[in-house]
């Protein structure tokens, strides 16, 4: 069973440690943590909740350091401590496409989410910076999900400008506002433990109606093809798509792992003989539920 | 009861102290100079201490202070272990001869031979110091490893540890071939892998799935004694170390080796601030201070700012790279850099920066400036490192706020002709690198080879900071070049300066450590354009002879073809 492993990235003072602190609180027990945080002022890692033996820290510095000292080594001692998902922070100057690459090189892991934290207030003013412009810039390319926080402080235009330069940046990327980073919990963790055992997952915050969620049951199986091509064709809209299906002609049931437009399929003997799939979307732009029914190849 | 007196008579005696600036005998006791003079100051020290040993063996010999790198890494103890394969010719530290591999079949065929040599068939070979910048930044590619083993892995690192080649067992090993969309696993413009691996995962995965991995942090004992006999070979007494993590256990090692009586150098180990938070950083740094001994020593704190220019890494001003390529990066935040830099100045460390382009150097130079008018912190002696593309504004700046550079000369040799073509073009190359400026606006000047980057040699330092020709020959920079005097005191009293030593090394004068390094030549004697060629027999360290690998032992056979 590979380990989901979710990225976050972001300049400093976008929300990174808040957004883990949230993620943290819908994944499972044993999630892991790397945190990069050599040469604070303020030690990030000290505001992480979690068990310390599930941290690990990352150094910075050259690169001989990082192969020492960096993302890599730091992943295997993770991986000895056996956790169920790794949560990874990227450095405020690090690329998080780079730091997902160990995700999508290492057997081991399979690379969840990349989510790239940009901070509406100063998002203009930053891109526009001649000593860090072009280090933010970077930092959107391969995000899977942009998190435009801090949306509470943003003057209207400022908010406006902000994502006009998202749209000119990170073309066709999924952009969604937050303040606080407070995203659905479900969308946060690849998580399925507590989908459907225990009920979706309790969502204590109000996200005043900004994203919709559906979840469907059935006992029916469905043809690879045509779920495959439904999951490539679903609406950009639609952040994340996760739970089991059965596929006629697959002995087991499938794991399905669908994440801003990037999806996996993986056996799943465990999961129970159904098809159980919960759908987090920005709203507004469609019937969740019914897309879900849709994929699923039955009228509503 | 007095210790003995050892007297070393030698040809000249270039001490680099204002008072007594030549001589011909030193009087060395309790590893110290006891006196400095010529033979008739002899007759009086017989005369006033008993039992005087002399030792003529320098007799034809030049003896100046031994050398000081004030910009070297412990890892070219460690690099040896695997094969080199520059584009320049360079002595391991046992004195054997590598590289100088002018075409890429040159490199195949290094490679080819060392791979004939090896018993165990499934060992991974792996080779460092390839630079592709030599040879037109042709790509060297899987197939053309598979010609020296389709049944060996073989890694290939380059100079600018970014990027490395692999054969395609390699590959196979790590499972790199297909769709992984992994950005970093390179595929030409048929879709077929390279065999190039860019970026930490690709590379870091290619190492772990062969079971080996390159040396570049975590020094051995063994590994710190082939450090010092680079140092040695080199005539490099006291050597920085920039820089180390030196937590207990990294200590430990560094203390035990320094503390043989058989070690052969001295070093200036920098702790390595980017591999702490700053609050446990500042109190481990505070609490170095008061460890180390005669040959270990430990006040200088390290921080990195930006990369390489010729990796496209330094962070540079308007107008970029000469060719266009993109700015380079950060290693952090540059308000974090700053928030770093003045917890460490507040506490009254010293510290040197790694700064190669002139956007990082200005920044360093903003927040040096900030931190010290919030904290002012006298005889600081901050130290800009490499400082490349400083330009003159930068270095009155360095001047009015009393910062040293310690530039990196070895670059005009090694890289000049790519800063000229390629990275800098040629305004900026001719002023890279620029210790005429540095000294006339009294910044305290050192120049360094970075080694392993470049080769420890400060000879060969002094000679490119003085003749600026780039290894076709071009002059960079008529107007940067420094007399020989000037640059001798750059790899000596300069290089000590900065690393807060030159109460104890840099020049041979009464109370300071007896390390001296042995010449066939006296570097002002043959002047501008022989430096390099001057022979390095050995040195001296604390009273103790040590023998060169290279010429020590076979002083009177000719030089090398």
């Amino acid at each position: 069973m590979t380990v989901p492993v979710t990225v976050v990235g972001g300049f400093l003072g976008a929300g990174k440690t808040t957004l883990i602190n949230r993620i943290l609180a819908a994944a499972p027990a044993r999630t892991a943590v790397l945190v990069n945080d050599f040469g604070e002022i303020n030690v990030d890692f000290d505001l992480v909740e979690t068990d310390d033996d599930l941290i690990f820290e990352l150094s910075g510095g050259c690169i001989c350091c990082s192969m020492a000292e960096g993302v890599g080594p730091a992943i295997k001692r993770a991986l000895t401590t056996r956790p169920e998902v790794i949560l990874i922070e990227a450095s405020g100057v690090g690329e998080p496409r780079r730091v997902a690459e160990f995700a999508l090189l290492d057997p081991a892991l399979r690379l969840d989410m990349i989510v790239t934290l940009a901070n509406a207030v100063e998002l203009s003013e930053q891109v526009n910076d001649p000593l860090i412009g072009d280090t933010v810039v970077r930092q959107f390319d391969g995000a899977d999900l942009i998190v435009l926080n801090h949306t509470d402080t943003a003057p209207p235009e400022t908010l406006a400008e902000a994502h006009a330069i998202l749209r000119r940046l990170a073309v066709g990327r999924r952009v969604v506002e937050t303040v606080a980073a407070e995203l659905p919990l479900d969308m946060l963790t690849a998580s399925t433990h507590a989908i459907f055992s225990a009920g979706p997952l309790v969502d204590a915050s109000d996200h005043d109606g900004m994203y919709s969620s559906a979840t469907f049951v059935g006992p029916d199986a469905v043809e690879r093809a045509g779920f495959e091509a439904a999951l490539t064709a679903l609406p950009r809209s639609v952040l994340r798509l996760k739970g089991w299906v059965q596929i006629t002609d697959e002995p087991v049931p499938m794991l399905v792992q669908y994440v801003a437009g990037r999806w996996a399929l993986t056996p799943a003997p465990d999961a129970p003989a159904e098809t159980r799939l919960v759908a987090i979307a920005a709203s507004g732009e469609m019937d969740l539920a019914e897309t879900l029914q849709n994929i699923m190849g039955s009228k509503p | 009861m007095t210790s003995p007196i050892t007297v070393f008579c030698a040809k000249k005696i270039r001490t680099m102290s204002r008072n007594r600036p030549t001589a011909t005998h030193v009087a060395v006791q309790d590893g110290k100079v006891r006196a400095v003079g010529t033979s008739s100051d002899l007759n009086d020290w017989m005369a006033t201490w008993p039992g005087i040993r002399v030792d003529d063996r320098y007799a034809d010999k030049v003896l100046m202070p031994g050398f000081v790198e004030a910009h070297g890494h412990a890892m070219e103890g460690g690099v040896w272990r695997d094969l080199f394969l520059g584009f320049f010719e360079r002595y391991s530290p046992e004195g054997q001869l590598e590289g100088g591999l002018k075409t890429l079949d040159q490199v195949l065929a290094r490679l080819k031979a060392a791979e004939a040599k090896m018993d165990d068939p499934s060992k991974p070979l792996l080779a460092w110091g390839y630079d592709p910048i030599y040879y037109d930044n042709q790509r060297m590619t899987r197939h053309q490893l598979d010609q020296v083993s389709t049944t060996r892995p073989i890694i290939v690192l380059h100079a600018s540890f970014h990027i490395m080649n692999v054969n395609s067992k390699v590959l196979e090993m790590a499972n790199m071939f297909g769709d992984t969309g992994v950005e970093g696993i390179l595929k030409d413009d048929s879709g077929d892998v390279t065999g190039e691996l860019q970026e930490m995962a690709a590379m870091f995965m290619a190492q772990e799935a062969t079971g080996a991995g390159f040396k570049l942090q975590g020094i051995s004992k063994d590994e710190l004694y082939w450090f010092g006999k680079s140092g040695v070979n080199a005539g490099v007494t006291t050597s920085a170390d920039l820089s180390q993590k030196m937590d207990e256990t990294q200590l430990s090692t560094y203390e035990e080796a320094t503390g043989e009586d058989g070690f052969p150098m001295r070093i200036a180990t920098a702790f390595a601030s980017m591999m702490w938070d700053v609050p446990a950083g500042v109190a481990r740094a505070k609490a170095l201070k008061s460890r180390g001994n005669d040959k270990l020593h430990f006040g200088v704190t390290k921080v990195m700012t930006d990369g390489s220019i010729q990796g496209f890494t330094a962070r540079v001003k308007w107008p970029g790279y000469h060719n266009g390529a993109p700015n380079g990066m950060w290693n952090s935040p540059p308000m974090q850099l700053k928030e770093l830099i003045k917890a460490y100045n507040a506490e009254g460390l010293q510290l040197h920066l790694h700064v190669n382009g002139d956007q990082a150097s200005e920044f360093v130079l903003d927040c040096l400036q900030e931190a010290l008018r919030e904290h002012p912190n006298p005889d600081h002696r901050h130290t800009l490192q490499h400082c490349q593309m400083a330009d003159s504004s930068q270095f009155r700046r360095m001047g009015a706020l009393g910062i040293c550079a310690n530039l990196f000369a070895n670059h005009i040799y090694y890289w000049g002709d790519q800063h000229y073509a390629l990275t800098m073009g040629p305004d900026r190359a001719n002023r890279m690198d620029a210790c005429a400026t540095a000294l006339a606006y009294n910044v305290p000047l050192a120049i360094h080879s970075d080694v392993p980057v470049t080769p420890l040699a400060p000879l060969f330092t002094a000679w490119c900071a003085v003749n600026r020709e780039t290894a076709t020959g071009r002059v960079l920079g008529e107007e940067e070049k420094i007399s020989v005097e000037q640059a001798l005191h750059a790899i000596t009293l300069g290089a000590a300066w900065q690393l807060k030593l030159d109460h104890l090394v840099g020049s041979i004068e009464i109370g300071k450590f007896a390390d001296f390094a042995v010449l066939d030549a006296d570097p002002v004697e043959v002047g501008a354009k022989a430096l390099k060629d001057i022979k390095v027999l050995g040195t001296v360290l604390g009273g103790t002879p040590q023998i060169s690998a290279i010429h020590g032992a076979k002083a009177t056979e000719p030089a090398r073809a």
